[in-house]
């Protein structure tokens, strides 16, 4: 029941493997020298000032829950693709269109809303 | 096999989503690593879903909760960027334990009301909806066979969902120029830009 | 596979739809409408939409005879007299709350017509509760109406407490909605369904099943979810800081069609999953009715004692409106006792009687005949509701002074205004199950009803019989005087003649009783069924009742039929 899982495990296994491995190799292969030059913050050779951490504007939240809505969008188109044509072979292809076309064109409103509204433009 | 993948992926969530709660380590990146320990926990959440044939769900887990919605977690994250005294932990205090003990002992209470003999009978023994599913039971076909046929307005009904949280987000994460407290010179300034002409003319400034 | 849809299903959802369609036509409108032009004109986009979606209902409830269920969409909606009934309220308090808001939004600086868009959303999701016998659907339509209701709260840009308000609400809300998706599993893991009726037939094949942990405590997270959204004791602790913080309009909507919503999702699920018979206190039944008995008694007491020190006027009617949601549960708990119902002739049937469909209908006018006042007091984002921003308001403005003193009055239950009929009603009908753990509860609840006196009676005081201490801005607006005289004329009919709303209201309720209670016959419950004959008397009593036509009328002539069966 789980055989297709186990290429996945081994994927993952790679994946993670060489990874730390890099990782790991780096740290005891690669000589280190370190001097105060080289430790010091390089930015265009001033004085580096203030933090680096930065406080993120909120336009970036507004594109990543935008973002999410969208993709759930997608998340529901992918099963239909997957049995789109068996629908049609069933003689239900355009009941099944339809049903999207509806889902699609709500979600159509959406985008129209966020377009015009200027929610996608960086002002 | 199957049961010690099981305690597995189960006490592993347990441990990661432990450690979203108590980060191991504390100060600025407190929130960092907690979103990290989400992350895993959402992967051995989805090797359980896998586990009880829910395919598509555990690709969804991972697409969109490991994915998508940790994005908007770290950018919450690095929006607030809160600084280590501001991360400072509050204590337990006595009134936190007493508000625990209290939730417990309701819960235990509202279920001891309810009395009956089988409260302690294990739960898998009060199952009866335990019904043999064939092979492609959770796959993606299934899934979308019930979603577009028997649940076909609860599907319909997602994306109008959808669309009132587009628009709640944009209302609340938009910065509207009619709505803030911009000064009046800022706002023409911001309204000339954007539209190429005067905007002293127009009517319901703010 | 079946495909649960039916052409004619569109038909017995059209309010929905019409609702839907507006909202969205409602945020394009925003957006395509000049940066500068006032949004004035989105609200009354909106308001036609409700008015439209209202004669809809209209239509759909003379077209049905109150014994019926038309179930839609394979089941997993129903279209019956009491969604419908619940329909009204939904599409009337909408409608009232965009005409209040126009002005307000403007007054406060934040103009947007996306306001207008939200509040049909809302409506939607609660229109859809109403109707949802899936517990999928509800949850969906859940989601709808909260996800809007968060934005709404926190749609004054201005205004601090706004948002922490909504942030107040949203994340308890979450926590509440995730609670009643556990209760949604764990039902669905003990009886491998989420549509009601098929539920109920499981429940009442397995007693055992019924009296197991799974099914107990999935019911048990199903109604603190549902309890935290009607704000009952002790998961009210949201309300008032929510109620406090939201925009007046949004408050009121909030105050009467969410905790209407609520309690059409807790009736519906309560009386028609885990059945309102045999459900007496220890001995045999689920033991809701015993929960909530308790829950009733706690929630009275939580919100009438807890308004009696507060001094702003949106905080004493957030505890306000938890004692109410607590006289609410009085009438669902004394319905499932049985032999209740205003209708003397059908005593013998059990259920829930009508007297809650009437209360909450009241409740609502009462609310917006409030807040068409309350809304007026602030500009900019700042609400002067304090009792001292009351002060002598009673002679300066004569009528925001009589709005709010007859809507304080109904909320007491005063005659001969709408509130205390619904209040008599309500408690005689509890009464007349005869059984003393219910005359236990009446009792309480009147005294519960005059301890709320004191805090109602109070605002009345300041508004009468104190002198103004200071100056606060209060505008006027037409809308808020249209809503303020509708209200106040329902009010005051309602008290007078309650006679027609009762009968829908029994109508109403009459509409979920044919479920069925043994497992043999159950098989046909989501069939249209024979009305029992009471609820035929009835309804044929009622003069409007008589223009009955069968269900069957609301479909196509030629339905198109979809169901199809595919092969693999």
């Amino acid at each position: 029941m789980y055989e297709q899982y186990i290429t996945l495990g081994i994927l993952a296994a790679v994946a993670v493997v060489t990874g730390a491995a890099i990782l790991f190799l780096n740290s005891i292969l690669g000589p280190k020298r370190w001097t105060a030059s080289k430790l010091d913050t390089f930015e265009t050779g001033n004085e580096p000032e203030g933090d680096a951490r930065q406080r993120f504007s909120i336009r970036f939240y507004l594109v990543a829950i935008l973002f999410i809505l969208f993709d759930i969008e997608v998340v529901f188109l992918f099963p239909w693709a997957v049995l789109y044509r068996q629908y049609i072979a069933a003689g239900l292809g355009l009941f099944v269109f339809i049903e999207m076309l509806v889902f699609i064109s709500i979600l159509g409103v959406g985008l129209a809303y966020v377009w015009r509204k200027g929610a996608l433009e960086w002002d | 096999m199957e049961a010690f993948f099981f305690y597995l992926f189960a006490s592993l969530a347990v441990a990661t989503a432990l450690a979203v709660v108590f980060p191991p380590m504390r100060g600025a990146r407190a929130p960092i690593h907690s979103a990290i320990a989400l992350v895993a926990c959402f992967f051995c959440v989805a090797a359980t879903y896998a586990m009880l044939q829910a395919h598509l769900l555990a690709v969804l887990q991972v697409l969109v909760y490991a994915g998508a919605i940790m994005v908007l977690f770290i950018f919450v994250i690095m929006l607030l960027n809160l600084q280590t005294d501001e991360t400072a932990r509050t204590e337990v205090g006595f009134v936190k334990v007493l508000s625990g003990l209290l939730v417990l002992a309701t819960t235990a209470g509202v279920i001891g009301f309810l009395r009956n003999d089988d409260v302690l009978l294990p739960i898998s023994k009060q199952l009866v909806a335990q019904v043999a599913h064939p092979e492609t039971y959770g796959s993606i076909e299934e899934i979308g066979k019930l979603m577009l046929s028997e649940y076909l307005f609860a599907f319909e009904l997602t994306s109008i969902l959808l669309l009132a949280s587009i628009v709640g987000a944009v209302v609340i994460a938009k910065r509207d120029p009619r709505s803030t407290f911009m000064p009046e010179a800022l706002k023409q300034q911001l309204y000339r830009e954007r539209h190429g002409k005067s905007a002293s003319g127009r009517k319901g400034g703010a | 596979m079946n495909i649960a849809f039916n052409v004619s299903d569109l038909l017995g959802i059209l309010p929905v739809l019409i609702v839907i369609a507006f909202a969205a036509l409602c945020a394009l409108a925003e957006v395509f409408a000049k940066p500068g032009q006032s949004r004035g004109f989105v609200g009354t986009l909106g308001l036609i939409g409700a008015l439209i979606a209202f004669a809809a209902n209209a239509w759909q409830w003379h077209g049905l005879d109150g014994a019926y269920s038309v179930p839609l969409f394979g089941g997993g909606l129903v279209m019956d007299a009491f969604s419908t009934y619940f329909n009204f309220l939904f599409l009337a308090g909408t409608a009232l709350t965009l005409v209040l808001s126009t002005k307000y939004l403007k007054e406060h600086g934040s103009d947007l017509g996306e306001f207008h868009a939200l509040v049909l959303f809302a409506a939607a999701g609660m229109m859809l509760m109403a109707q949802s016998r899936d517990l999928i659907i509800l949850f969906i339509a859940l989601e709808l109406m909260s996800v809007s209701i968060y934005v709404l709260v926190a749609f004054v840009r201005k205004s601090r407490r706004g948002a922490e308000a909504a942030l107040k609400y949203f994340l308890i809300g979450a926590f509440a909605s995730a609670i009643l998706l556990y209760g949604i599993a764990l039902l669905y893991g003990a009886t491998n369904s989420v549509e009601l009726t098929t539920i109920r037939r499981a429940l009442d094949a397995d007693p055992s099943l019924a009296n197991g942990l799974l099914v107990r405590l999935g019911m048990v997270l199903v109604l603190v979810g549902i309890g935290f959204k009607v704000a009952l004791a002790p998961f009210h602790l949201w309300t008032p800081d929510v109620y406090d913080g939201a925009p007046s309009p949004v408050t009121g909507f909030m105050a009467s069609c969410v905790k209407a919503a609520g309690f059409a999702v807790l009736i519906r699920v309560f009386t028609v999953t885990f059945g309102y018979d045999a459900m007496e206190f220890g001995a045999g039944g689920n033991g809701w009715v015993g929960v909530l008995y308790l829950l009733a008694i706690v929630t009275m007491f939580a919100g009438n004692l807890a308004a009696l020190p507060q001094s702003n006027v949106k905080r004493i009617l957030a505890y306000s409106s938890i004692a109410h949601a607590g006289y609410l549960l009085v009438g669902v708990v004394a319905g499932s006792f049985g032999n209740l119902t205003i209708d003397t002739e059908a005593a013998a049937t059990l259920g829930p009687n009508g007297a809650i469909l009437f209360y909450l209908m009241v409740y609502a006018f009462s609310t917006f005949l409030v807040f068409s006042a309350l809304s007026l007091f602030g500009k900019d984002g700042e609400e002067h509701t304090h009792l001292s921003d009351l002060a002598g308001m009673g002679f300066r403005r004569p009528f925001v002074g009589l709005a709010l003193a007859v809507g304080m009055l109904s909320l007491a239950g005063m005659p001969p205004l709408g509130g205390f009929f619904g209040k008599f009603y309500l408690f005689r009908e509890a009464m007349l199950s005869g059984r003393p753990e219910v005359t236990i509860l009446v009792l309480v609840a009147i005294v519960n009803s005059m301890i709320g006196l004191y805090y109602y009676l109070r605002v009345l005081v300041f508004l009468y019989m104190k002198e103004p201490t200071r100056e606060v801005p209060v505008y006027s607006s037409r809308g808020a005087t249209t809503v303020g005289l509708i209200s106040l004329a329902l009010v005051f009919l309602l008290g007078l003649f309650p006679g027609g709303l009762l009968t829908m209201a029994q109508r109403g309720i009459g509409s979920l009783r044919p479920v069925v209670t043994t497992p043999t016959a159950s098989l046909t419950a989501t069939e249209p069924q024979t009305p029992p004959a009471a609820s035929r008397q009835a309804g044929s009593r009622a003069p409007r009742l008589e223009l009955k036509a069968p269900p069957a009328q609301l479909k196509l002539a030629t339905p198109i039929n979809l169901k199809a069966t595919t092969t693999h």
